[in-house]
């Protein structure tokens, strides 16, 4: 099961080599952070493959206007970070090992850090 | 307060407070209330229930033991579970499971880094808002749990502070990286 606000660590690229992507713990400097935003019902959906999230970076001193700063622990970040609200990317639910039980789960954020991310994802698409 | 305060054996005043503010702010944002009914001020150093101070007076001694310690340049209370307790807390299921969470994830922090991650909630953030607007620190003033997306999204906007060009730069730079992200996402759908 996959939950809204759940993080993950997710190796980039996933593609080349194609086993890299399959590795639990692949190296820090090859891999990115996600924090996921799909709705609960799509994150337990199994016909939904895909879901959306938004890329973390620890480059807190570039935060602007679409970046949400996730403190640690919360999320499971080691450092002070930014989930950028700017950078929404679709995650295939099988790169993610598909659960918060899995090896790439970090942590999950606050439920208001969440609802500051939503909030800045709607005003973003004007709704 | 008394659940916290068994579970982590000592804990000081202001990591108590922050650690129940983010509980509650945690329960409401998941269920539409808060565990402790309190009404959070902003403070100096972040918010606080003043409700908290006179309800440790009234446990000191049995449920709870009240001790000073120096902390850093001052002097702080410590909170003990006590030694005659005449009640037990009395928590759902979901404000244990909140309780439990925060706690745990609060457990290894100092007080003022609870502290500092109180400062980047929402409620807060609308407080901090008002007073860049009105040029003045708004001390005692209530935290707001409740406020729409709209309203949220714009406490949320962060004030830059690197330049319009290295921001530019950084984004960019971060979009060529998540492009292998969604390469490899298409590729993967292709092979279903």
């Amino acid at each position: 099961m996959i939950e809204p606000g759940a993080v993950f660590e997710i190796p980039a690229p996933l593609a080349a080599p194609p086993q890299r992507s399959h590795q639990d713990n692949p190296p820090e400097r090859q891999s990115r952070w996600v924090v996921v935003v799909s709705s609960q019902t799509d994150c337990e959906d199994p016909g939904c493959m895909n879901v959306l999230s938004v890329l973390l970076s620890t480059r807190i001193d570039l935060a602007g206007p679409f970046d949400v700063v996730v403190l640690p622990p919360f999320g499971g970040v080691r450092r002070p970070s930014i989930a950028q609200t700017d950078i929404v990317v679709t995650i295939d639910k099988r790169d993610i090992s598909g659960s918060i039980n899995g090896p790439r789960y970090r942590g999950t954020v606050l439920a208001d850090t969440l609802l500051q991310i939503k909030a800045l994802l709607k005003a973003r698409i004007d709704v | 307060m008394l659940y916290v305060i068994e579970q982590l054996g000592e804990v000081g005043v202001m990591k108590l407070e922050k650690i129940l503010y983010l509980a509650d702010l945690e329960h409401y944002q998941r269920y539409g209330r808060k565990i402790t009914g309190a009404r959070w001020v902003r403070q100096r150093l972040g918010p606080v229930a003043k409700s908290v101070l006179p309800s440790t007076r009234m446990m000191d001694g049995q449920e709870i033991s009240v001790s000073k310690a120096r902390v850093g340049d001052y002097t702080s209370d410590v909170y003990r579970p006590g030694p005659q307790p005449r009640f037990h807390p009395q928590l759902t299921t979901s404000e244990r499971a909140v309780l439990d969470q925060i706690i745990e994830l609060t457990r290894s922090i100092s007080a003022t880094d609870a502290a500092r991650i109180t400062y980047e909630t929402t409620p807060m953030l609308a407080r901090l808002e008002i007073e860049r607007r009105e040029g003045r620190e708004l001390l005692n003033e209530a935290l707001s749990f409740s406020r729409t997306d709209a309203e949220t999204a714009r406490v949320s906007q962060r004030q830059p502070t690197a330049s319009e060009n290295d921001r530019r730069a950084f984004k960019r730079a971060e979009l060529a990286r998540v492009g292998d992200l969604v390469e490899a996402s298409v590729a993967r759908s292709a092979e279903r």
